[in-house]
This record gives C-alpha cells, structure tokens and sequence, in this order.
C-alpha cells in the first residue's frame, strides 16, 4: 500500500509544483538563454553566420548582427566558435511574442 | 451490433504524437487496422544534408525531444568511427552517465504516460515528479532540460563538477525508494493487473518476424541489447544486466522498464565512482574532408542507427533509423481482435516515438517504382 | 415560512454549488496528486468560455439538438427531493429513482443520437453498465427506506442507518462511483479510448449544458451518499458528511486505474449480488449481529 500511503501524505503536503508567473524558478548557471551579443567587442569574422545550423544569424557588418531569437534553437554553437567569445548566452527566457520582426532582430 | 470506423488520431489522447489508427469496429471489437503515418515528416535527412558535422549533429539531435542525447551519441559515434578517434576515458564515462541519465528520463516519461492510458493519473504525476529531478539535473549539467547538446565530436561542452557528481547521486537516491515503491504498485494493484495482465501478447517469433528491438524485443525474450553485442563508451568495463523476460504482454513490457531504470541507476553509480580526474579535451571544430560510417547505440526505445557519408566536409547522405521505425508496422497485427479499451494500452506499452519516426519508405504493392536519386529528389521535393 | 423560503433559495441556487463542488473535487484531486491545482473558481471560467462559444454542430437530429437541455431538466428535477424535500409525498423515492433512469436515459440519447463514433461508443458503455447500477441503486435505496420505517425519503432524514446496512451503504457509495463516471469505473468518459465520451461532438451552449449537468449529478451522488448513510438530523453534519464523500469520492479516484467495460461490468454484477443480499434480508426482517 505504498502508493495509498502516500498520496495520503500528500493531501496534507505542501504541493510539489509552483504557480509560475507569481512564482518564478531560477535557471541554473549553464542555462542557456536569450542571446546577448557584445558589438564593440565583435572582430567580424562571420564565424558564427557560418556555423549556425538554423540559419538564425543574420551578418549586416562588424559589430551589427541580428540573432533571429526565433529562428535559434540554442545549441550555443555560435557561443562555441566565436574567437573572441562576444556572444553569451543569458538567463532570460521568457520574451515570446508574436511580433517576428522584433523576434528577428532579437528586440522583444 | 453496429459496425463502423473509429478514427484514433491524429489528433488523439491515447497518443501523444500526431498519427491515425482507422480501426473498424464490431462492438467494442477492433476487426482490422490501417495505419497511416507521416503528419510529422520534417525532413530531417534532407536539412542534415550541406552541413557540416559540427552543425549537423545539432540538427540531429532535434530529431526527438525525449531521446536528444541518443541522436546526438549515435552521430557522434559516426563521426568519431569515420575519423578514427579516441576519447579520453573521462569523456566516456560522462557521456555514459547522461546516457543512462536520458534513459531513466524517458522510461519514466514512459511509464507515466503509461498509467495515464489506464486512468491512474495520481501514478503518472508521480512518475512525472520523480522525472522532474532528472530534468534538474540534465539543466545543472547540461544547461537545457531538453534538447541537451552537452557532447561535442572527440569531447563535451561542459565537464561534471564535484557539486554536480553529488547532485546526480542525491537525486538517484532520493528516486530509487519511491520508483520501488511505484513498481510494487504496478505488480500487486489489482485493476492494473486486470488490464495489462495478457493484454498485446508478442510470441518470440513474431517479434523476430517484425523486427522488434529495445525493451520491447528484450519483454519477448530476445536478448538485444547493443550497449552488450557492440559496446561503445564505457559500457565494456561496466557492470551491468541485460533484463530478458519471456512473456511479452503489455505488464511484462512496463515492468521491464521500471527495472531497466533501477539497471541505469546502477551503471550510473559505478561511472560516478569510476570518473578520473583528468581533464576533458578543449573543443576544437572537426575538420574532415571525407569520409563514410555507420555507428549505432542503445536508444532508450531500441537500436538507434546513423549512416554519414560525408563529401568536402560537408554531409552529402544521412540516413537515420530511429527504433520506432522498425517495429511499428507490428500494430496491424497485434491490434486485430483487441477490445477498444485495449487499443491505447496496446499502442503505449510499445512506447512508440512518431516524431522519431518519421522517413520517407515509398513501398507500394501494386507496381513497383526505380528511382534515381536526383529523380526521387524531384518528385518528393526534398 | 422561513424555512420555505430558504428550501427554495438553496434549489435555486443548486448550479452554483454544484460548480463549487466541482472545483473542490479538482482542488482535491490536485492535493492528492501533489500538485496546487486550478483554482476552486476553475468551473465557473470554463463554463462562462463555453457559454460565449460558438456553436458548431453538423447535426440536425432533433434528438441531438434537446437532449441536453431535458438532461439538464431531468437531473435539476432531482433535487426536488433531495436534500430538502419540496414535494413532499409517500413513494417518493420511487419518482426519485425514476429521475436517476431518466436523467442517464437523456445521456445515453445525447451520445447515440450524435454521429461521432466516439459518443455512440460511450453511450452504449453508460448502457451497459446502467442495466446495472441503477438496479443497484434502486435496490439499495428501498432496502434503506424499507430499514426507516416510512413511505418517503424525508423519513429516512431522521435515521442514522450506515451500521444497520453495511452492505447496501457500500452498494450505494460504489454506484456512486459509477454515477460519477470516477475511476475505477469511468470507462464510459475514459479519454484515452472514446476522447470526451458523449459530449465529443457538442459545442457552445449544448456542451454548457451538458458539463452543467454533470457538476450537478455529481453533486446529487455528493448529497444523497450522507444522507442515507447518516440521516439530515443536524446541518452542520450533513455538511461534514458531504464534504467527507466529496474526499472520499476523490480519494477513489486518485488511487485507482479504470477498469475495462467487461471488468467494470463483471465488478457490476458483484456489487449488484450484495445489494441484493441485504434488499433479501431486510425484506425477510433478519438483522446483522456483529
């Protein structure tokens, strides 16, 4: 009667799960979020247009690169290869919207 | 009595993926089944194609949700196998570890699901919380709960620190009394014993005659395992039991899978134990110019199979067989003459995964087709 | 008068606590499960949605066009009796028993006579397994009137018979099961099998109607279970005993799987052999010795 038992002691436990959008849950450190991009510390080397596998960079010049937020499917490979590492990944990750302009420009 | 065709899916809640059962019914008897596949076909062979092995592998393991590390590990087994490499003994055993971690993680999504099919929703939330601290641990480790993509080709992304190692025992032990206590249950609770008990029955022969793999074979007495018949990362020095029963009904087949995830609990152990402390490789992208491999692992639904052929560094064929995709076709058979009560029992206890599964298989009875590959490339626009 | 007039206040307002019950019954659910749940409120939202949703129905059957709202009739028509009796008159809980037929009887219309092979299946499960819980009921409702003394339920209100009628009281409590299409014996709503059973092919208001309805049987089974059981001679009690056969109707359906229709059919029949054990024996005047 194990099960019994317990679901018992639940019925008087404070409940496992969390009311997310009063309550919000830390990431963890490794989380990968959000794109954040350091332009003035960007050398243009179109490494991260070349190996993204989604296509999701979009390469205007040195120092103006779109991250299409939702086109990416944060494998952090862009993260990976970036010689001088000025892409990051953040902790953010709530910001869906229905405006893709802004997702393409990651600007939600 | 009234006779007419049921529809399960696409859209359905016996499945949880996208496919359509037409079953014509006599009463509550289920007379014949046609099957009909292909409402999640991405394509993913084809996206696989132009890119390189780095990309590619991220591309692979967005196949499935539930097995990502699967697809990521048997890519990786393929590109390592072409390219003759080595990895250190660290890297394996980590590799290991999440293996084993994903597989605990998916049988219990599984088993959950499971229980769902037969109304014990309290059981499936259960599962389903005992699950979530698996979750934690792939997001503490790997940094995503889902799509994982912690491996690289010849290394990982991030090493296993201390404080993690400790993490993954914790939730190990803080897991294993109550999946015991869940798989008491299961084998003494009457009303499940009433319906899955000699409920899809798989013979030994017909499960050899439609190519069963993976737990499902193993419930019917084959001993298929390829972690044991061609080993791979660390699974030669490690200890562990390949879990065979004979009977084959839906309750063997649950059972199994509960007692499959106390096996990785263990193999998980020894890795933990067994961790070195070198240090893992530093990444480095992979450089081939050409080359040709096949490579497979144990998926936690069965053999999980890859073919690369890889042409000026990029992949020019990919050719991937997920499990499910070899023993589905069994449904025909073993739904004929089932009561439709059983039917989602049935579908569940294989632990089919469509989105896996879907490729394209032109195979037409009536007349038959010889295609060029430029001219299937035309005619299916892929 | 006053008390008139507040017999009335609380038939009229039977909907309201229904939908209440519903969301302690979801509230409950969720605290077995370990989880916090929807809140209690949860039923009046669906059902306020439901309300303003357009209807869309590919069905002209007049049959499938009224069933709902007779169902709705039929089942509100039962708490003219319980808990509080407004009509009060001898034999009244055969016209009770006559409801319960009729109210299930209105289901069953509303699934055959929808096209989905869904509801047809569903329906004929509710049919098949109807045959025999509302012999159950009925048998174990007379055995209880029959142990009171009177001609009608309001006498039973005075009793306190859960002892006295240990077989008939579990008979009751497991056709309370089955009425409120709970685990283990909801396979005419199992999901996974038959999608939303009798109401896949209904929308907007109809389907309204229809939830409505099942919030309020659900609330009968929730009222009538304490009041065979431990009579209405104090409110405060009655409430308790409710509130206690809500729990304990939850608890039933936290810990248990659905059986199959021919298992929930053969348990059936084995609850249906005990009621009839005690009808037999009440009729005969023997009493339990314990």
């Amino acid at each position: 009667m194990g099960v019994l038992k317990e679901i018992i002691i639940n019925f008087f436990k404070e409940p496992f799960t969390e009311l997310h959008p009063f309550v919000k849950k830390k990431p963890k450190e490794r989380f990968r979020g959000r794109i954040l991009y350091e332009a003035d510390r960007c050398i243009g080397c179109r490494l991260c247009e070349k190996y993204c596998p989604v296509k999701a960079v979009d390469f205007h010049e040195k120092g103006r690169i779109d991250f299409d937020m939702g086109k990416c499917i944060y494998c952090g490979l862009c993260r990976d290869v970036c010689p001088v590492k000025c892409i990051h990944y953040t902790h953010a990750f709530e910001y869906a919207s229905s405006n893709k302009e802004k997702l393409r420009k990651n600007l939600v | 009595m009234h006779d007419f065709v049921m529809p399960v899916g696409p859209q359905s809640p016996a499945l949880k993926e996208p496919m359509l059962l037409k079953l014509k019914l006599e009463g509550e008897e289920v007379r014949s089944v046609d099957m009909r596949l292909g409402y999640t076909h991405k394509g993913v062979e084809g996206l696989l194609e132009g890119k390189n092995v780095d990309q590619a592998m991220y591309v692979a393991s967005r196949i499935c949700g539930i097995c990502s590390i699967s697809h990521e590990r048997a890519f990786i087994r393929t590109v390592e196998d072409m390219m003759k490499k080595e990895v250190n003994e660290r890297v394996k055993l980590i590799r290991t570890i999440l293996f084993e971690l994903e597989r605990i993680s998916s049988h219990l999504l599984w088993a959950g699901f499971m229980m769902h099919e037969i109304g014990f929703d309290t059981l499936f939330q259960y599962l389903w919380r005992e699950r979530e601290g698996v979750l934690d641990l792939f997001e503490s480790i790997c940094g995503n709960r889902v799509h994982k993509n912690i491996c690289k080709i010849g290394s990982l992304r991030y090493d296993i620190a201390p404080v993690q190692e400790r993490e993954v025992l914790d939730c190990l032990d803080s897991m294993q009394e109550k999946l015991k206590d869940y798989e008491d249950e299961i084998k003494k609770n009457k009303v499940i014993k009433e319906r899955l008990k000699g409920v899809g029955k798989i013979s030994k022969k017909t499960a050899i005659e439609y190519g069963l793999i993976g737990p499902n074979a193993r419930a019917s007495g084959i001993d298929n395992d390829v972690r044991r018949i061609d080993p791979y990362d660390s699974y030669a020095d490690i200890n562990f039991k390949t879990i065979v029963i004979k009977k084959g009904d839906a309750m063997e087949r649950t059972l199994l899978r509960m007692r499959e995830v106390h096996e990785s609990m263990g193999i998980i152990r020894q890795c933990v134990e067994m961790l070195p402390s070198e240090k893992i490789p530093k990444f480095s992208l992979t450089n081939i110019k050409e080359g040709e491999a096949i490579g497979r692992v144990e998926a936690p639904r069965g053999e999980l199979f890859y073919f690369l052929k890889v042409e000026d560094g990029l992949i020019r064929r990919a050719k991937v067989r997920t499990p499910t995709f070899a023993f589905i076709k069994i449904l025909e058979k073993i739904l004929k003459g089932v009561k439709i009560g059983d039917v989602p029992v049935i579908v569940a206890s294989l632990d089919p995964c469509f989105s896996c599964m879907e490729r394209v298989l032109v195979a037409k009875e009536d007349r038959e087709e010889w295609m060029t590959e430029a001219e299937f490339r035309r005619k299916y626009s892929c | 008068m006053l008390s008139e007039i507040l017999r009335i206040v609380f038939f009229l307002t039977i909907p309201i606590i229904a939908i209440v019950f519903e969301g302690m019954h979801r509230k409950f659910m969720a605290m077995f499960q370990h989880r916090i749940g929807p809140p209690v409120v949860q039923p009046f939202y669906d059902l306020r949605k439901l309300w303003h949703k357009q209807t869309l129905e590919d069905n002209n059957d007049p049959f499938f066009k009224n069933a709902p709202f007779f169902y709705f009739l039929s089942t509100y028509a039962l708490f003219l009796i319980i808990p509080f009796s407004l009509l009060a008159f001898d034999y009244d809980f055969i016209f009770l028993i006559y409801l319960t037929i009729l109210s299930s009887g209105f289901y069953v219309l509303a699934g055959v006579s929808s096209d989905s092979p869904f509801s047809i299946t569903a329906a004929m499960r509710e049919m098949v397994l109807m045959v025999c819980y509302e012999v159950v009921l009925a048998v174990s409702v007379f055995s209880f009137v029959i142990v009171s003394g009177g001609l009608s339920l309001s006498s039973i209100s005075s009793h306190y018979l859960a002892f006295s009628l240990p077989l008939a009281s579990f008979a009751l409590i497991a056709v309370s099961v089955v009425e409120l299409k709970i685990t283990p014996f909801d396979t005419a709503e199992a999901e996974p099998e038959v999608l939303t059973s009798v109401e896949t092919e209904y929308s907007g208001r109809r389907l309204f109607f229809m939830e409505l309805t099942n919030y309020m049987r659900r609330l009968f089974y929730v009222l009538l279970v304490p009041l065979l059981l431990f009579g209405l001679r104090s409110p405060f009690l009655y409430v308790t005993g409710g509130f206690f056969t809500l729990i304990g109707l939850s608890l039933s359906q936290a810990s248990t799987p659905r059986y199959r229709v021919d298992q929930a059919f053969k348990s059936l029949f084995f609850i249906m052999i005990i009621a009839l054990i005690e009808f037999i024996r009440v009729l005969s005047g023997l009493v339990w010795v314990f």
